[in-house]
């Protein structure tokens, strides 16, 4: 199959997939607010919690793709990893977004504060960072393999930083004893709760399957257009 | 008796809503432009 | 001694000479450095908050935004040299050119804290008796990890049009931890606190200068190679 022709399967399977999952998305916001318990305690706010957590953890999951194939890209030197993780990438942001607005918008009613550097929310901001600095560093570059190699160094380091954070943070949290904070999240969380959670990270993921595969159609259109198409 | 701070919930979901489907309908419709039969030029 | 050690502390030498005769990244790092301290003081309600608690987070974000600077200015001049180019034409061990460019990095970025640091006594009034050597090792440990990332990332943000914007972009998610650390650091040590409660922290700086200065090394030649 030619490039372009490619190109137009990857975009007519992504939307395929995108669209299905967002008819799904619109079954879980029924499942969330119809068909789940109200947390007594939190209130209808602690709902926020089965769109926030399946995006962080799909941001998560994006970053870490970025990550992988950027490794592999410097090992193996295959385009095709190089414009998924750009797809991956850009994808991740859209999901970041919705976890750094959902976060807030949680954290006010429950907490009472906008925002904590607590290790989740530190980490999500720490993650959304790293990918707008791939994709910046994407943008300013033109030279196709510079692009690809320089995007994949930092795709790399940035996953090497993410434990560094993390542990900073546990550090930070662990030897500056702050006053406890009610997590929303309450460990025995229960099952019709565990349940909607679960299938809204299924449709999380596959709404970042369906998006990525549409972004790496495109990608792959960009590059034929550019005639820098390696072989594999 | 639960606090009542639907407000936030519904915010949170419609924001969530407006962004995936934004970048969804904007991601497709960049992928068609680049994607369109015979189209080969280079895009300005 | 083996080559690459000698052809790194080569490369080192020539960077550190042709800065000591232009001077342009030190004086800049330096007036931006004394720039930012004043403004942290006049930003400062000397009644509400006693310069020793600010101190160690004022110092650091004046160490941070001077290395950016002194960064930024190290590479633009090499990129006007292209004295790189040349060098990198010859089959020389990458890992070796990157770390002769991150001796020289170490050489610029350290004399910039070390004229800030007595800047800083001066203007607020800190008295750093005998923390001074344990300061003296946090930011060199601490710095050793930021500025290793910053070499990389300057050699790749100089072939951008907007070099000064992206190398901070890039940049300052990765000074987070070697920065947090670094505080904590020094100021326990303003506090006179014992060692044991600064051994976690040093060993998270530690074990950042391991990881990134070795990956750094070795994703320096995808940078500069085709």
């Amino acid at each position: 199959m030619s490039g372009a022709a490619s190109a137009r399967a990857f975009v007519r399977g992504g939307t395929a997939i995108t669209l299905v999952a967002l008819l799904a998305l619109a079954g879980v916001y029924v499942l969330a607010l119809g068909f789940t318990p109200l947390e007594a305690r939190q209130g209808l706010a602690q709902k926020i919690f089965y769109l926030h957590v399946p995006a962080a953890w799909s941001a998560l999951l994006a970053y870490s793709l970025v990550g992988l194939c950027s490794g592999l890209y410097l090992w193996l030197n295959d385009r095709r990893l190089d414009r998924f993780a750009a797809s991956s990438a850009e994808v991740g942001v859209a999901f970041g977004v919705v976890m750094l607005t959902t976060g807030p918008i949680w954290a006010k009613p429950i907490w009472g504060t906008w925002w904590t550097w607590d290790a989740r929310l530190t980490l999500t901001l720490f993650l959304f960072f790293l990918f707008v600095g791939y994709l910046a560093l994407r943008a300013a570059l033109h030279d196709p393999s510079e692009r690809a190699r320089f995007s994949a160094v930092v795709g790399v380091l940035g996953l090497l930083l993410v434990p560094f954070i993390h542990l900073s943070v546990y550090l930070f949290r662990t030897l500056h004893p702050q006053p406890v904070v009610l997590k929303p999240s309450a460990p025995s969380l229960p099952p019709e709760m565990l349940r909607t959670l679960l299938i809204s990270a299924l449709v999380f993921v596959m709404l970042y399957v369906g998006l990525v595969t549409i972004r790496y159609g495109l990608a792959l259109a960009e590059d034929e257009r550019e005639g820098s198409l390696d072989a594999a | 008796m639960p606090p009542d701070n639907g407000g936030y919930m519904v915010a949170a979901y419609v924001v969530t809503a407006l962004i995936l489907v934004g970048y969804a309908l904007g991601l497709w419709r960049r992928a068609r432009k680049a994607t369109r039969e015979g189209s080969t030029r280079v895009s300005p | 001694m083996p080559d690459a050690i000698r052809l790194a502390l080569a490369i080192a030498a020539k960077d550190v000479r042709a800065e000591l005769r232009s001077r342009t990244a030190l004086l800049s790092a330096v007036v931006f450095a004394a720039l930012v301290l004043v403004v942290f003081n006049f930003a400062r309600d000397p009644t509400a908050l006693a310069a020793v608690d600010l101190a160690p987070s004022v110092l650091w974000v004046t160490f941070a935004l001077a290395a950016m600077v002194a960064l930024n200015r190290a590479f633009t001049i090499e990129r006007e040299n292209a004295a790189l180019d040349g060098l990198l034409l010859a089959p020389v061990p990458r890992g070796a050119v990157f770390l002769g460019k991150l001796l020289a990095n170490l050489a610029f970025v350290g004399t910039v804290e070390a004229v800030t640091l007595p800047l800083f006594v001066l203007f607020f009034n800190v008295d750093l008796g005998h923390a001074l050597p344990g300061i003296v090792g946090v930011t060199a440990l601490a710095t050793i990890g930021f500025v290793a990332v910053g070499t990389i990332f300057s050699a790749m943000a100089v072939r951008t049009r907007f070099a000064e914007l992206m190398l901070p972009v890039l940049l300052l998610p990765f000074m987070v931890p070697p920065l947090i650390g670094a505080v904590q650091v020094t100021a326990r040590l303003l506090d006179g606190r014992p060692l044991s409660e600064m051994l976690g922290w040093l060993r998270l700086l530690a074990l950042y200068d391991v990881v990134f200065v070795t990956l750094c090394t070795m994703a320096f030649a995808a940078v500069v190679d085709e």
